[in-house]
């Protein structure tokens, strides 16, 4: 290591001070040669160096004189660069809030932020791939694919817990995305609605725009009953525009029940819904209850759900257990194209999910696995408890052969199959090797990952420690602004917070923290303490005391300190991240559990995880 | 293939702005996608290839990022990522705005990422007033207009005057 570092250094200051200075020195020399010799000399660079000015330069004296004006001007003049440069190289690169910012520098940039193809090259700019988590007690742990700037692990500690009620009643039933940047929110209607459709908003978290998608159609159908309703969302890749989709099946209540599937698909680009011609009256869905029973597939622009077909003519809802005429499958939509595409299950899974077979369980989920969708089928022997996933992945030049949907034929191969470590529940691929699962407890299950190839179950929050290096040095560097998760408004905070330390430390002192403070306060404090902390700039004792005043604290601060409670969690995160204290991360986990428990509102806690 | 091989040993002489003239071997000059789009279209090596727009010492500097990402061999991806921040560390923004100008007349693009980035990186948390003197952008708003544009986006503005 130390090698490596002396070797660069060498390296260093033969590139910069040889190239810069030997140059000028260089000439310098010639430029005396000349004058003693009346005649140039090639200058002698050192070995090594990238370039060589040629042996036969001869200038003459005029040539010589112009280089050195050049030199000195190059140093000292103003210099700028084509506005379309700054824009496609320089703007794209940076953080939406900067972005945002800058608006106020001219008109020209103002617009930037909403012009589509300056999005699309921010988008690729910022493509980080840091996979995402959020915990919302809706629905449980949702996915993303793609991080954005203002989500990644440098700026952690400028998360703020989003209230995503957005004047609601209450939080969105399903989050799809980040897409190009977006969520799709989906709100189911409440029983009395007629009829019974979703309310569907697309929320931009980096501007904090929001808006709810105009009525359809189908809001207004000839059929009284909406049977379920599923929504895609994704992104045409053709026309660089952001798309949503609507499944809806209606139920006609006739005598024979029959189901009559609709589809609506939404432009952002346009701003309205169109109406998409469905033949297939025997395909089913199911209630989009799930967030796994559906996958969004960003390379492709196809989003997919888990649904199913009858046999016969006639679609029923299906129970929990499905009944002998009816077969598992994936419904795929294409966002360019706009058009529906049927894969069918491997046809095992069809009489295993039957009512019969009452020796196994099974579950499935969609997921991705190396940009392909990859069907997860856990099975589970209902006795023994032994359990597997196997794992079948959909090859891409077959469902893309496959138009219209007559000519559908097996296109899910099998990938491979994992024997789960212990009772749990497979959520799908985290990154290439690792399967997220949930542990399946009675009183508390924890998410985790196991590496399919070397069997090894991680901590979910354990397995980020490699960033911890990074944080480090970022911290040693006191280059908080532009390395480090700490924000200069957070440093401000800290510092300004000096004097609640010398107050904790009283109230430590006294054990009689309860009474001296409201629970909001010993919130706030728990908070403040864990960050100096994590500065160095107080002791390990901080971080027992700021857990005994988050203790106290959360019993004391009710329901309207969420978001002192949040930030006090994610400081825990953070500490965890860091690899400080084990209790940390163990601190960590309770805490999310406890918000989940507890229905926050303000649930949305987002982590980066490497 | 076989002939680029061959000719690996070849040099070949660029011509800066202000006439001073750099040999450079042929593999280094390849991490540039202007030089090696020449070099296929049969431009002798023989010739001295002009770059009027990018003057000797930004040349020197770019060559010198060239020679050190045409002789590191891949598995020294670590080396080559302290190397890339140190090149930039001290460089002021003149500097790095010739850097991005070759990098992107002479098409290298590992260049003109890391420079791009580095600009972006120093301009992203500076106040907007700052930033429109560095770019020499005319401010076309009126002091109304400014404020309520401001105002659209106040949270954006945290912790700036």
């Amino acid at each position: 290591m130390a090698q490596v570092l002396v070797f660069s250094y060498i390296d260093i200051v033969a590139l910069l001070v040889g190239v810069v200075l030997e140059w000028v020195w260089g000439v310098l020399v010639e430029a005396l040669q000349y004058l003693v010799f009346g005649q140039f000399r090639a200058s002698n660079l050192p070995v090594g160096q990238n370039f060589i000015p040629a042996e036969s330069f001869r200038p003459n004296e005029d040539q010589w004189l112009a280089t050195t004006t050049t030199t000195t001007t190059t140093s000292c003049c103003s210099h700028s660069l084509p506005e379309d440069l700054v824009i496609d190289l320089i703007l794209s690169r940076l953080p939406v809030k900067s972005l945002l910012r800058f608006k106020s520098v001219c008109k020209t940039w103002y617009a930037l932020p909403t012009n589509p193809s300056f999005i699309a090259s921010h988008l690729k700019h910022s493509n980080n791939c840091n996979t995402l988590a959020s915990w919302n007690a809706n629905i449980g742990p949702i996915f993303g694919l793609r991080g954005f700037n203002i989500f990644t692990l440098r700026s952690m500690l400028a998360f703020q817990p989003v209230n995503l009620n957005f004047g609601f009643q209450r939080k969105p039933d399903l989050v799809l995305g980040p897409c190009d940047g977006l969520f799709c929110l989906y709100w189911k209607p409440d029983l009395r609605d007629y009829p019974q459709l979703p309310t569907i908003a697309l929320w931009n978290p980096a501007t904090k725009a929001f808006s709810i998608l105009p009525t359809s159609e189908l809001d207004h159908p000839p059929y009284k009953t909406v049977d379920t309703c599923l929504v895609g969302f994704g992104f045409d890749l053709a026309t660089k525009s952001t798309k949503v989709v609507k499944f809806v099946s209606f139920d006609t209540a006739t005598r024979y029940g029959r189901i009559i599937n609709c589809a609506e698909v939404y432009d952002l680009g346009s701003g309205s819904w169109r109406v998409l011609h469905v033949d297939d009256t025997a395909l089913g869905v199911f209630d989009l209850d799930d967030p796994t029973h559906c996958m969004y597939d960003n390379n492709d622009g196809v989003f997919h759900w888990h649904a199913y077909r009858s046999r016969g003519r006639r679609v029923v809802s299906p129970p929990n257990r499905l009944g002998m005429s009816v077969e598992l499958l994936v419904l795929s939509f294409d966002m360019s194209r706009e058009l529906f595409r049927v894969t069918l299950m491997p046809d095992k899974y069809n009489l295993l999910m039957r009512p019969h077979h009452v020796e196994f369980h099974v579950e499935c989920q969609l997921s991705l696995l190396r940009d392909s969708l990859a069907v997860n089928f856990s099975v589970r022997e209902t006795v023994a408890g032994h359990g597997t996933v196997e794992i079948w992945v959909m090859k891409k030049d077959l469902y893309r052969g496959v138009m219209g949907g007559e000519s559908f034929s097996y296109s899910l191969s099998h990938e491979l199959t994992v024997e789960l470590p212990c009772l749990c529940l497979s959520m799908g691929f985290w990154n290439k090797n690792d399967l997220l699962l949930w542990e399946v407890d009675i009183r508390s299950g924890k998410p985790f990952l196991y590496d399919v190839v070397t069997k090894q179950a991680r901590d979910l929050v354990k397995a980020s420690i490699s960033r911890k290096s990074e944080i480090c040095e970022a911290i040693e560097e006191g280059d908080y602004g532009t390395q480090c998760p700490l924000s200069n408004h957070v440093i401000d905070e800290l510092i300004r917070s000096q004097y609640l330390l010398s107050e904790a430390a009283n109230m430590h002192s006294d054990g009689n923290y309860a009474a001296a403070a409201s629970g909001l306060q010993m919130l706030e404090l728990a908070g403040y303490l864990l960050s100096l902390w994590l500065l160095d700039v107080c002791s390990a004792v901080a971080v027992e005391f700021s857990i005994e005043l988050f203790t106290v604290g959360v019993s004391a601060a009710g329901k309207e300190e969420e978001l002192a409670l949040c930030s006090v969690v994610l400081l825990f995160l953070f500490a965890a991240f860091e690899g400080r204290a084990r209790s940390a991360s163990e601190r960590f986990c309770d805490s999310v559990m406890f918000l989940v428990e507890m229905e926050w509102t303000l649930n949305f806690i987002w982590l980066t995880l490497a | 293939m076989a002939s680029s091989i061959e000719n690996n040993n070849e040099k070949l002489t660029l011509k800066s702005s202000d006439g001073e003239e750099f040999l450079v071997e042929k593999h280094v000059a390849l991490q540039s996608t202007l030089l090696q789009n020449m070099l296929d279209s049969d431009c002798s090596s023989a010739d001295v290839i002009p770059l009027p727009k990018i003057d000797a010492r930004t040349l020197a500097l770019v060559l010198g990022y060239c020679k050190k990402h045409a002789d590191a061999s891949s598995s020294k991806q670590g080396e080559l990522n302290s190397f890339d921040s140190e090149f930039l560390k001290d460089m002021d923004m003149g500097a790095l705005f010739n850097l991005v100008l070759a990098a992107n007349f002479m098409e290298i693009k590992g260049l003109l990422d890391i420079a791009a980035q580095k600009i972006a990186d120093t301009i992203k948390d500076k106040p907007h007033q700052e930033v429109r003197e560095i770019f020499h952008v005319e401010n076309d708003y009126t002091p109304e207009e400014e404020a309520a544009v401001r105002e659209e986006n106040r949270w954006a503005f945290e912790g700036f005057p």
